[in-house]
């Protein structure tokens, strides 16, 4: 987002709520479009999930300050707590895949795998399926936090797979273990 | 009585700080690179 040729300080303005739901919504409203050359659907985004996680991620920068003398924590820390948020909020409550499923799965096979050798866990359709909020959560939060960074590490799909299977397996995760997840991932 | 610093009355360990980063300006405008890496990864 630049504003007047400035890039604006994102995770400073989504302290916000009428910029939090705005953003973070319409990030997340955006992923049909966004892929869909491999799923076609639509989403149910909750309203009152979007806010939940808007007040866990203020909550969380406010636990940050806690332990920081300047009471304002660095982009690696505001997006484990805006992970950690999206991560309990789960703002994705459907996906409708149209048409089924076992169509999209057939257009949508990872480079250099035929379709004969397609195994369903593999194809983006049945990974999108299992994990939605998951994967739309960590993008919209990597994306930011290179916003912040003057050589951002890159990610591949390896990657993205395991955090979010990261993510789904494991219900008790601390905002602190997501902080770790980015500042080590950048640095 | 003397009292070793750092620590609190209930014996625990006092809070630690983390190094003092605070959040600075950002350096590039927003891009959905993740899902790049998704468009990248999978081809019809």
């Amino acid at each position: 987002m630049i504003l007047g040729g400035a890039v604006s300080n994102i995770f400073r303005d989504l302290e916000d709520a009428a910029t939090f739901d705005a953003f973070v919504g319409d990030y997340f409203r955006s992923t049909p479009n966004e892929l869909g050359e491999f799923v076609d659907c639509t989403l149910e985004i909750d309203a009152s999930r979007l806010a939940y996680a808007h007040t866990e991620y203020t909550q969380n920068i406010s636990k940050f300050a806690l332990y920081l003398d300047s009471k304002d924590p660095d982009h690696y820390k505001r997006a484990g707590a805006l992970l950690h948020a999206l991560y309990l909020s789960k703002p994705i409550t459907s996906v409708v895949f149209q048409p089924g499923l076992d169509e999209v799965d057939a257009l949508a096979t990872p480079i250099g795998v035929t379709y004969a050798d397609v195994d369903k866990e593999l194809t983006f359709g049945c990974f999108y399926r299992d994990y939605h909020n998951e994967f739309t959560s960590f993008a919209l939060c990597y994306d930011l936090c290179r916003q912040y960074e003057d050589s951002p590490r890159d990610i591949s799909q390896d990657y993205l797979r395991t955090i979010c299977t990261y993510l789904f397996n494991n219900r008790n995760l601390s905002v602190e273990s997501l902080f770790m997840l980015f500042k080590s991932l950048m640095q | 009585m003397q009292t070793t610093k750092g620590t609190g009355a209930d014996g625990r360990e006092a809070v630690r700080m983390y190094p003092n980063n605070s959040l600075k300006e950002p350096v590039r405008g927003f891009e959905k690179v993740a899902f790049e890496v998704v468009r990248k990864s999978f081809a019809k």
